[in-house]
């Protein structure tokens, strides 16, 4: 398998699992918050379970990827230059890490409240 | 009249070969471009605790009660459904002719699918039983 078709199946697989988490996370959003959203109550949320904070890893994670990797195909069928590409890809990963950690900030603070 | 051809040319070109995916593919693209500044603001927004405080992040949740913003959220939940939907599309369109490679790829990619699936389903579950 090569770097094409692995970015290609990345793509596909994260995009259905990116589906049936955003389900979930709208359902929470709209259903379960209460009305004006709060700091409380988006705290008290994270905390219910542990498991909440691993889900919103992974959702950070999927979602990062799907863009990223999205917005570096669309980039590719202008046909960039090697060269190019090259620096295109460091600034994707760059920023993929920086807005990950950032998330993961987020919740960590959320989690350690 | 070689120019004017040239010119009109691709446009009569594309209007004949129209079809879903000429219509779709842009579209798809234009939503996932915007969907990605839309989760670049939300994180901003979530974050706005830490660099101003709670009371700020209150504050900016207040805001975004106002009829403006949820109208503005609704046609961001026209965009993700859109995406959603043509994204599953293409997938399925996809996978639709297989070659023994695709084969092997889309079946592991079923299993680790199913399996996150049901960690998800279980959480929730379990979550919305409390």
């Amino acid at each position: 398998m090569n770097l094409s078709s692995l970015r290609w199946f990345l793509q596909r697989l994260t995009s259905v699992l990116l589906t049936f988490f955003l389900i979930v996370h709208f359902i929470i959003y709209f259903f379960h918050l209460p009305r004006p959203i709060t700091f409380a109550a988006i705290v008290q949320h994270i905390q219910s379970s542990i498991f909440w904070l691993i889900f919103y890893m992974l959702l950070l994670m999927i979602v990062l990827s799907h863009s990223l990797n999205g917005l570096y195909q669309i980039i590719e069928d202008y046909r960039p230059s090697s060269q190019l590409r090259l620096i295109i890809t460091w600034f994707l990963w760059i920023f993929g890490l920086i807005t990950f950690a950032w998330g993961l900030q987020i919740l960590l603070t959320y989690q350690v409240w | 009249m070689n120019s004017i051809r040239k010119l009109i040319g691709p446009k009569i070109e594309f209007i004949r070969n129209l079809n879903v995916g000429r219509i779709v593919r842009p579209l798809h693209r234009l939503t996932g471009l915007v969907l990605l500044g839309c989760l670049c603001l939300h994180l901003m927004a979530l974050g706005s605790n830490i660099l101003f405080g709670e009371g700020t992040f209150n504050a900016l949740m207040t805001k975004l009660e106002s009829r403006r913003i949820k109208f503005l959220g609704f046609c961001l939940l026209l965009m993700v459904g859109f995406h959603i939907i043509n994204g599953l599309r293409i997938t399925i369109l996809d996978f639709r002719q297989f070659t023994r490679g695709r084969k092997r790829i889309f079946w592991i990619g079923i299993a680790i699918l199913v399996i996150i699936l049901a960690i998800v389903l279980i959480m929730t579950l379990s979550y919305l039983a409390k």
